[in-house]
């Protein structure tokens, strides 16, 4: 992880503008963009809604393409990307977690977080372990066979982190995660993102309506009007709980 | 899905009753039962399991008075009683469930699952009660009617057994009584309450909790597979006798092994799935995808989709299986009454022929050969006349080539070489005289089929008396008819022909004829016929027809018509002179070791004879038209049917399609991970496929079920249209599996444009709809 930011930082977006055509009119989302996240950053994107921050994530995440401008990963144009080159790329690089949680019906919690590593054509058992060690890690380990139908929104919020982690991803995105969360929930959801960067040392770009969160979080992008209003990083002081086993992981250090 | 879904549809529970238990009580408004699913209660399950049984009550009093042996006549007041024993319980039973049922579901709040199926099941139930009850006093009047006669009693008094004789029967006492209107009426009501109960209690099933249906899955599989078992050590595959309802016991065994056919299927369907789902990512999301719960219509269309594959293949399958079954008999018919290979001269005689004969013969595959001189002639009878293909052949060497002698029905082969004795035939080989009317399987087969069929034991007694009554009339007409030292041994032939005093009849060449040539023209064997050649001598005003007469020696039926209807034979000799040709002949004809390689024996024969003038021809040529028709006739056959199949694959383009609205978000979930389009493709690709093969598995396995009943039990066809007696089956295993392969190949084909569908979906707008 060293290296590959001294190369170039993950993610860089360059004037990037997102445009539709509405009744003839045209809606401009986003405007001129400019953002850079540097590897092991956690980055809170918050702003009314309409800013256009939805469309931002969207965009980073390769599920939509941008009108203009260039997004690059370490240096790399995934703008222009083949389709198939875009599917391997969202497979092992990026993470998402999304407000409604998407998990797949028909599945176990297991098999959920395992299907990443499946739609690669990783080995199940391979997947299986792994799988299991991050719903262990979120707390669900006594849930591995329960399909999202049966768990609570929080563990099924939390299936989907493990979902998004299970590749190891460069970025994770999240769409304000903990949004139809209970305050209680959402807290020990929130606890989570900063455990799981402080250990593993994840890049996430979080979307989010809540103070709360963003005022933790290192660095708070605030959106208007589909640009970027301010740009705040502050020091993040350690979280009390978590201080101990904090030292362990080098990308603690960075901010 | 849920986890307290169970708990409440679980019919067992034995604390609800207790409100349905106080209907009688004066109404009072009472809040609407609030229920995401109907709970079926006792009174539910109570009626659903009426529906079903009730038929055994009605049973019982029938066979107690079958077991009786009365008839109306000598206890009408049994009979009297019968029908309201038969249907008052019943009636009561019904009402009153039905009657609590309905208290129910009045109180269940309006749109909650189950509770149209339980109003219709109870208003179909009180139905059909109605109509019972109705019924039951105007049947009572029709069997106490003493001027009445129901047919279809007979001697017992079982009045069960809907032979239409007897259900007329019942209508016409009716009419006679007044009561007509009323039966029909009650029927009427009957049948619409029984069919409405019957479609209401098939869909409340699935209101029963899982674990109860499951419960009753596995009883029935243990029953079904005993069943199996059983049948398949005790019961025959073909029937054991010719007898009417020989079939029943095979047929039993078939809807046994069927049934258990299907179950293991079921049984097995989740074991594959579990398979599939190792294989890797696509397989497994569509195959959770194909268990997973749909919605209602997606389920009923998928269903459909299936169900009309698998019509569509039976259907194919059946109907190649029966055109094949046609032409299979058909060319055994050919290869019986013709030989396998035929030589001779397009042009012209073909004179010279012993050598020829010993080439055919020693060619390598063939079996025998033999010569043959053919013309085109007219047969005139005592009554009528016929045009003819005389065709005069070596008694001798033919029965090795052709089927003629066990074709024979009447006289004798060897009356060809030795026509003296048809001189001397006695009277129980005319046959067809005035004494022989029951001759089975003979010139009028039409007339005596009909009784045939009915075979009791009462028309054999009838036949052997009758049989030993002509014995003893015929016995008396040989006394009378042969001369006394030719009695005793019949195959002495008189001294000359010319020596008969000119008391006896002529010795005539002999002529064997086909059954419908015989028919047309009233013949039988020993009677005189005048041949007529229209190439005769020359006379003074030209050529004058030829005429000679012969005696028929023989009346052959080969099952086919063409040949029934023209063919007559005579011996080689007889016809080179009645024909003029000398000693030529019209060709040779062979038999091959096996008919299927004849083309190749031609080959080998054409260089074998070493004459350019001859052409050999094998069976194939000679009927090429024949079966290049029914080629044609079986492709398109297979191109419409196959059409059938095509639009039944429209129907999984719709499923499919309907799928893919309905999997938008698991779709995008999946390409948000980084699934590729072609996995997409795959997936939905991968359900249609099963969708297909499932299809055309059920399909090709009713298709094997029904041509094998045909062809074991035997479906009867009238012999005078279809010149055969039943529907001839011939069961190809490489058609069977071209229909299956074109069936899943068409299927595959049809889930292409869905699939597309799908995989086009961006994740975004995708996810964006929920």
């Amino acid at each position: 992880m060293q290296s590959s930011r001294e190369a170039a930082p993950l993610v860089q977006v360059e004037g990037v503008w997102k445009k539709f055509l509405h009744e003839e009119r045209e809606v401009v989302i986003l405007k001129d963009l400019d953002l850079t996240i540097e590897q092991g950053e956690m980055l809170a994107v918050v702003g009314p809604s309409g800013a256009g921050k939805s469309t931002l994530l969207h965009i980073l995440g390769t599920l939509d393409l941008p009108t203009a401008g260039s997004i690059r990963y370490q240096g790399r144009d995934v703008t222009r990307y083949s389709a198939a080159q875009l599917s391997a790329f969202r497979n092992d690089s990026l993470g998402f977690v999304f407000q409604f949680h998407h998990l797949l019906p028909e599945f176990t919690a297991i098999e959920n977080v395992m299907m990443p590593g499946l739609i690669q054509g990783k080995r199940r058992g391979e997947m299986e372990k792994r799988a299991r060690g991050l719903l262990d890690e979120v707390g669900l380990s006594h849930r591995l066979t329960h399909r999202p139908g049966e768990l609570s929104g929080g563990e099924q919020q939390r299936v989907a982190f493990a979902r998004a982690l299970v590749m190891d991803p460069k970025l994770v995105m999240a769409d304000e995660p903990t949004g139809n969360l209970d305050s209680k929930t959402s807290e020990s959801i929130h606890s989570l993102f900063f455990d799981l960067n402080r250990r593993r040392g994840t890049t996430f770009l979080i979307v989010t309506h809540s103070r709360d969160l963003a005022d933790r979080m290192p660095r708070k992008v605030s959106m208007r009007d589909g640009r970027i209003e301010s740009d705040e990083r502050r020091p993040v002081e350690p979280e009390p709980d978590d201080a101990a086993e904090a030292p362990l992981d080098p990308s603690e250090a960075h901010g | 899905m849920s986890d307290e879904a169970p708990e409440e549809t679980a019919p067992a529970d034995p604390a609800p009753p207790s409100p349905e238990t106080s209907l009688p009580e004066p109404r009072r408004d009472r809040p609407l039962v609030a229920e995401r699913e109907l709970r079926i209660g006792w009174p539910g399950a109570a009626l659903g399991l009426w529906v079903v049984l009730h038929y055994v009550f009605a049973l019982a009093p029938l066979l107690y008075v079958g077991s009786l042996g009365a008839t109306p006549n000598e206890a009408p007041e049994v009979f009297f009683w019968l029908p309201i024993a038969m249907f008052a319980p019943s009636v009561v039973i019904t009402v009153v469930l039905a009657g609590v049922v309905l208290a129910r579901v009045r109180r269940v709040a309006p749109g909650t699952r189950g509770r149209a199926r339980m109003f219709f099941l109870s208003v179909g139930a009180v139905l059909r009660a109605l109509g019972a009850a109705a019924l039951a006093p105007v049947l009572s009047l029709v069997f106490t009617d003493t001027n009445g006669f129901l047919v279809g009693l007979g001697g017992q008094a079982l009045p069960i057994g809907g032979t239409p004789e007897y259900v007329e029967s019942i209508r016409m006492i009716a009419g006679s009584q007044g009561t007509l209107p009323v039966l029909m009426g009650a029927v009427g009501v009957l049948l619409a309450g029984a069919l409405i109960e019957k479609l209401a209690a098939v869909s409340a099933w699935f209101l029963i909790s899982l674990r109860i249906r499951q419960v009753f899955w596995v009883v029935t599989d243990v029953l079904v597979g005993a069943a199996f078992v059983a049948v398949l050590l005790l019961l025959p595959w073909k029937p054991l006798t010719e007898a009417p309802d020989g079939w029943q016991l095979p047929a039993i065994k078939l809807a046994v092994t069927t049934i258990a056919c299907v179950r293991i299927l079921a049984r097995v369907m989740p074991f594959a799935l579990d398979g599939m789902e190792t294989v890797g990512v696509r397989l497994l999301v569509a195959a959770r995808m194909m268990r997973a719960k749909k919605s209602g219509f997606v389920t009923a269309i998928g269903a459909l989709s299936i169900g009309a594959v698998s019509i569509s293949s039976c259907v194919l399958t059946s109907t190649l299986s029966v055109m094949g079954g046609f032409r299979n008999d058909l060319k055994q018919k050919i290869l019986g009454n013709n030989a396998h290979v035929v030589v001779d001269r397009e042009h012209g005689e073909f004179e010279g022929w012993a050598p020829t004969l010993e080439a055919v013969r020693d060619t390598q595959g063939v079996v025998a050969a033999s010569p043959y001189v053919q013309g085109e002639v007219m047969i005139t009878s005592a009554t009528n006349l016929a045009g003819a293909v005389i065709r005069g052949i070596d008694p001798e060497t033919i029965s090795d080539v052709t089927e003629l002698r066990r074709n024979l029905r009447h006289g004798e082969l060897d009356y060809l070489e030795h026509p003296e004795r048809l001189n001397a035939l006695r009277a129980s080989e005319m046959r067809r005289g005035l004494l022989a009317p029951r001759d089975t399987g003979s010139i009028e087969t039409e007339d005596d089929d009909a009784e045939n069929d009915r075979g009791s034991l009462f028309d054999e007694v009838e036949r052997s008396l009758e049989e030993v009554e002509r014995e003893r009339i015929e016995a008396d007409i040989d006394e009378f008819l042969l001369p006394e030292d030719s009695l005793p041994e019949p195959a002495a032939p008189p001294a000359s022909p010319t020596s008969a005093d000119g008391a006896g009849p002529d010795v005539l060449p002999g002529l064997i004829v086909g059954q419908e040539l015989a028919r047309t023209l009233r013949l039988h064997v020993g009677d005189e016929v005048n041949v007529v050649s229209p190439l005769g001598e020359l006379g003074p005003s030209g050529p004058m027809p030829k005429s000679r007469p012969f005696r028929i020696a023989g009346i052959f039926y080969s099952g086919m018509y063409e040949f029934d209807v023209k063919m007559a034979y005579t011996t080689l000799e007889a016809a080179q002179g009645f024909l003029n040709v000398g000693d030529a002949i019209t060709g040779i004809e062979a038999k091959v070791e096996d008919a299927e390689a004849a083309l190749a024996v031609a080959e080998r024969m054409q260089i074998g004879i070493g004459r350019d003038d001859l052409r050999v021809r094998a069976w194939q040529e000679v009927n090429k038209n024949l079966f290049g028709a029914l080629q044609l006739e079986k492709l398109v056959m297979f191109v419409m049917l196959g059409i059938a199949i095509l639009v039944a694959s429209f129907c999984i383009v719709a499923t499919l399609t309907l799928l893919v609205q309905e999997k938008r978000k698991e779709v995008g979930i999946l390409k948000a991970m980084g699934a590729t389009a072609e996995q997409i493709v795959a997936v939905f690709m991968a359900q249609g496929l099963m969708i297909g093969v499932l299809g055309a598995a059920t399909g090709l396995g009713l298709g094997y079920v029904a041509t094998f009943a045909t062809e074991h039990f035997g479906i009867h066809l009238n012999p005078e249209v279809y010149y055969i007696d039943r529907l001839p089956v011939h069961v190809d295993p490489a058609e069977f599996a071209l229909t299956g392969v074109a069936t899943v190949i068409v299927c595959l084909l049809a889930t292409i444009y869905p699939a597309i569908l799908g995989s086009r979906l961006q994740p975004m707008e995708a996810l964006r709809d929920t």
